[in-house]
């Protein structure tokens, strides 16, 4: 099956999975080495999806193990990619005990990224280390690597077959295993599985296993809808397998490829209250 | 700097924010308003939960802003009855900063807080804002700080920035009131004769604002690899008064609390180290005083060179924060024959666990003297409902030598109740 369907060049670079929407992205570089069935896909699959700005304002629901929403935010997800480093930019805008909240994360092509959290309680910008992304981000259920691109270099990708998409649809089954030490040790996930949809190419499910090989989270895009040259989800959901909670992220605007000055993808803005 | 005139001047322009001309205000983006309604009472555990504190604030926070200009406005209105003899009954325009933002600068004019810095819990280059200590530092600094009148410029040039403060307004730290619950009564000299005529302390001598008094600041911050750094400079006044004396006729010891300048210098970085994140803080000052020896036995305050540094690292482990910190502060070369010691260490400890998709949160924070044992713990257990209501449950619990800075409050250990609602 031919799943490259041509779409334009530099506008309409990579990517992935919820970094699509959310975040952080796979370096840029295109990889040539050690061709394989499945790592060519998840290239294909990034250089589908990535745009050069982005700015989406969200709904993020919190959701309890009886499956009610505990806390409901909206926040707005800046990213733009300039000079070979992608950053992006979140910034809650309710409720008040999270508003001017904010986390910035500026992805050199390194599999440890640098990372600010501005808690406006203390009026301080605070260094988070990249090795620990597998923590936990502001009580949701993504964890700051969540928010990673596809790390190609940094990964072994293996095709392992198709299946029914969870809104319908084929979807190819790749299996993503780190490779390098580095993300062995800073990763929490031993193993993830993309499920990449035949006709977008876009991860519209990924299964998260944990250290001890267990399946730990679950995370499906659904309502894929044109955004310009690319697909994009309305919905993201996150659901933890383990204590049974789960995070929504319901995109209420998406300006793709719009104007957006460096300012709000820096420390500068993530600091204005 | 005629407060009242600028608190007046202040709320205008806050109730020109509001009460816009219609038309004027129909074109305009809508103000972002929020703020908080908050209760704090504290209760002394050895002392049958006596009220020690009984604080009531609401907090206003205006924003409008108009392209690449904005005003932000804070006003704060307090009531308070038991950490005082005083009832303390506030009406304050914290905050009024005028901000322009270009695509190299950003130009704050107004009362505004400064941060510098990196450490927790003690302050080595945050000393741009003088402090409330009426509860010494037993509350956020972002409560504690008393914003200043000021221009606050910075420039920025790729990963670099370069920072400039000018500050007119001469306001120092305001200390707890005789007989208030954190009072620290000022270390007096004895009387010529022991027994006979106590120290006669004069009007404490503060500067006048004009330009050759005010404050100058100025930081850059940049990267160096892995390293992000700031360099800091405050050509500034002493926080508190120094006491200077001299033997009057009588004989009486006349005291002389005079505000001294206050020049220093400083650096801060952090960079990734392990699994956590280091961060680094120095400062040196020509200009602390430090009370020496003399022939009369009353001793007087001679400058000093003072310098002063911080490690901390935090890591981060799941719902963890951990974050030890240490402190030392060291009188170098030292002018004359200390009477007080001439190095203090201090460590710190935050633990920190949230649960509940971060709707609890359970944090530890430890400070222990290591030159002279004394100790203060904070437990804090705390709990949001519905993103805007807040309630804590904490403690502070001292220990140490009676006459430390920690210790001399070992029978006020007390249990905090803290309620937030957030708009």
């Amino acid at each position: 099956m031919r799943l490259w369907m041509g779409v334009p060049e530099a506008s309409a670079l990579t990517l992935v999975v919820i970094s699509l929407t959310l975040g952080l992205w796979a370096p840029g570089e295109v990889w040539a080495a050690e061709e394989s069935p499945g790592r060519d896909l998840i290239a294909r699959s990034e250089q589908r999806t990535e745009s050069a700005t982005e700015k989406t304002t969200y709904r993020m629901e919190l959701i309890g193990t009886d499956g009610a929403v505990t806390q409901t935010r909206r926040l707005d997800v800046y990213f733009k990619r300039s000079e070979g480093v992608k950053r992006t930019l979140q910034k809650f805008l309710s409720p008040p005990v999270v508003e001017s909240t904010g986390l910035l994360v500026e992805d050199t092509g390194a599999p440890v990224n640098d990372i600010w959290l501005y808690l406006p309680a203390t009026r301080r910008l605070r260094r988070i280390s990249g090795v620990e992304k597998s923590n936990w981000y502001m009580g949701t259920e993504f964890a700051f690597e969540d928010f990673e691109g596809y790390q190609i270099p940094y990964h072994d990708f293996t095709l392992v077959g198709d299946d029914e998409c969870p809104e319908g649809g084929v979807c190819h089954l790749v299996e993503a295993v780190p490779a390098s030490a580095e993300e062995r040790g800073a990763s929490g996930y031993s193993k993830k599985v993309y499920w990449i949809e035949a006709e977008s190419l876009y991860p519209v499910r990924v299964d998260y296993y944990g250290e001890d090989g267990h399946r730990v989270k679950e995370l499906t895009s659904g309502g894929l809808e044109r955004e310009g040259d690319y697909w994009r989800p309305r919905t993201i959901e996150m659901r933890n397998l383990d204590n049974h909670h789960a995070t929504r992220m319901v995109a209420e605007e998406r300006a793709v490829d719009a104007a957006l000055d460096d300012y709000y993808v820096t420390k500068r803005f993530l600091r204005s209250d | 700097m005629a407060r009242r005139t600028l608190f007046a001047v202040g709320l205008w322009i806050s109730l020109g924010m509001v009460v816009a001309p219609a038309a004027w205000a129909a074109a305009a983006p809508p103000i972002d308003l929020g703020g908080y309604l908050e209760n704090r009472s504290a209760y002394r555990i050895d002392d049958d939960l006596v009220t020690s504190e009984f604080r009531t604030t609401l907090q206003v926070e205006l924003e409008r802003a108009w392209g690449r200009w904005t005003v932000d406005g804070v006003v704060r209105a307090r009531y308070e009855t038991k950490l005082e003899p005083e009832t303390e009954k506030e009406l304050d325009l914290r905050e009024l900063v005028l901000t322009h933002r270009s695509r190299s600068a950003t130009v704050r004019l107004g009362r505004q807080q400064v941060i510098w810095g990196k450490t927790d819990g003690l302050r080595l280059l945050d000393i741009v804002n003088p402090l409330d200590l009426r509860e010494l530092l037993f509350d956020d600094y972002v409560d504690l700080r008393i914003p200043l009148w000021m221009a606050n410029a910075e420039w920025f040039f790729g990963d670099q920035a370069l920072q400039v403060l000018v500050i007119p307004d001469l306001t120092f730290d305001d200390p707890a009131e005789p007989g208030g619950e954190f009072y620290i009564a000022p270390d007096l000299p004895p009387a010529p004769v022991p027994g006979q005529v106590p120290p006669r302390v004069e009007r404490t001598v503060e500067p006048a604002s004009r330009p050759s008094a005010w404050e100058y600041g100025v930081r850059w911050s940049g990267q160096a690899g892995p390293w992000e750094l700031t360099a800091n400079a405050l050509y500034g006044w002493a926080d508190d008064p120094v006491l200077f004396r001299r033997l009057a006729p009588g004989p009486v010891v006349q005291l002389e609390p005079r505000i001294p300048r206050r020049r220093t210098l400083g650096l801060s970085g952090d960079v990734p180290l392990g699994p956590g994140i280091l961060r680094v803080e120095a400062t040196y000052t020509p200009d602390a005083y430090r009370d020496v020896a003399t022939l009369d036995g009353l001793g007087r305050p001679a400058r000093q060179k003072l310098v002063s540094y911080a490690l901390g690292w935090d890591w981060l482990r799941s719902s963890w924060l951990i974050s030890p910190q240490v402190f030392q502060e060291l009188v170098v070369d030292p002018s004359g024959d200390l009477l007080g010691e001439r190095e203090q260490r201090f460590a710190t400890l935050v633990l920190q666990r949230k649960l509940r998709q971060d709707r609890l949160t359970l944090r530890l924070f430890a400070l222990h003297g290591l030159d002279n044992p004394e100790t203060w713990i904070s437990p804090k257990v705390s709990y949001q409902w519905l993103g805007r209501l807040e309630l804590s449950l904490g403690a502070d619990l001292f220990d140490g030598a009676r006459d430390g800075l920690l210790g001399r409050f070992a029978d006020r250990d007390r249990l905090v109740l803290d309620l937030t609602l957030r708009f």
